[in-house]
């Protein structure tokens, strides 16, 4: 089977437009600024419309952050790491120092499972929201921006090939 | 024979996609591109049972070609979507 990629704008358009239906998304995860959690192009994100308890520490949320053009407006799925009123703080877990601002508006989706692939292809294991392993990725990586390189660095070395 | 799953078809950027549904969730991670009227077909047999003779009946009757170019089109399609697992034949 082929494999492509759909241009951003175009797909999250669509994905947008899924979720105000109360459709849910499975996507394939892109990038790795959500290592060790998310693996770019092997873990799957099911996304769900935004709740009440969407906007709260911990959450990993899709949030489009504009842009001057909105064909340049670049989409993340980050973790939110602090709430102020309407603001929002996201920082990827694979991130040492770099935090994005948006507002509560600008979040599309919140992620509400990660089905993370195994060594073999077949293997699969689906984690949810708020469930053990979850938590286990949130509170057990660290925050610190050095603690997170050395984590980083212990990571690529035991997944390399 | 039938579709497997129920697809919804999605026009992104102007190609369509044939998208699994389940639940009340969609598959973005495994979609198959059609061209229109591959499109076409697959929509209007969504939930139903068919043969490759309803297709070419629905293309000839929607787009005035000849049965025979109609018929090449539709087995070019069955194959595809049978290769993909995506419809099952029924006995």
């Amino acid at each position: 089977m082929e494999v492509r990629t759909i241009n951003n704008t175009l797909f999250f358009a669509e994905v947008a437009e899924q979720l105000a239906l109360g459709h849910a998304v499975r996507m394939r995860a892109r990038g790795n600024s959500m290592l060790p959690f998310i693996r770019d192009g092997r873990d799957v994100l099911v996304l769900e419309k935004p709740g009440k308890d969407s906007f709260r520490r911990g959450r990993l949320v899709l949030a489009r952050l504009l842009l001057a053009r909105p064909e340049e407006d670049r989409y993340v799925i980050h973790r939110v790491v602090k709430v102020q009123g309407d603001r929002l703080w996201l920082r990827g877990d694979g991130n040492l120092k770099v935090y994005e601002r948006c507002s509560r508006a600008e979040v599309l989706a919140e992620v509400t499972e990660v089905v993370r692939s195994g060594r073999r292809p077949s293997v699969e294991r689906s984690i949810r929201q708020g469930s053990w392993r979850w938590n286990a990725y949130r509170f057990l990586w660290p925050s610190h921006p050095f603690l997170r390189r050395v984590g980083l660095a212990l990571y690529r070395r035991l997944n390399k090939k | 024979m039938r579709l497997k799953e129920q697809f919804s078809i999605r026009n992104i950027g102007g190609e369509y996609m044939m998208v699994s549904q389940s639940g009340s969730g969609l598959d973005y991670t495994r979609v198959v591109t059609l061209n229109h009227t591959a499109a076409f077909l697959v929509e209007s047999v969504i939930q139903k049972d068919f043969t490759e003779e309803d297709l070419i009946d629905l293309l000839v009757e929607k787009y005035d070609v000849a049965r025979d170019v109609a018929a090449k089109d539709v087995q070019a399609l069955v194959g595809t979507l049978l290769k993909e697992g995506l419809v099952e034949k029924q006995e």
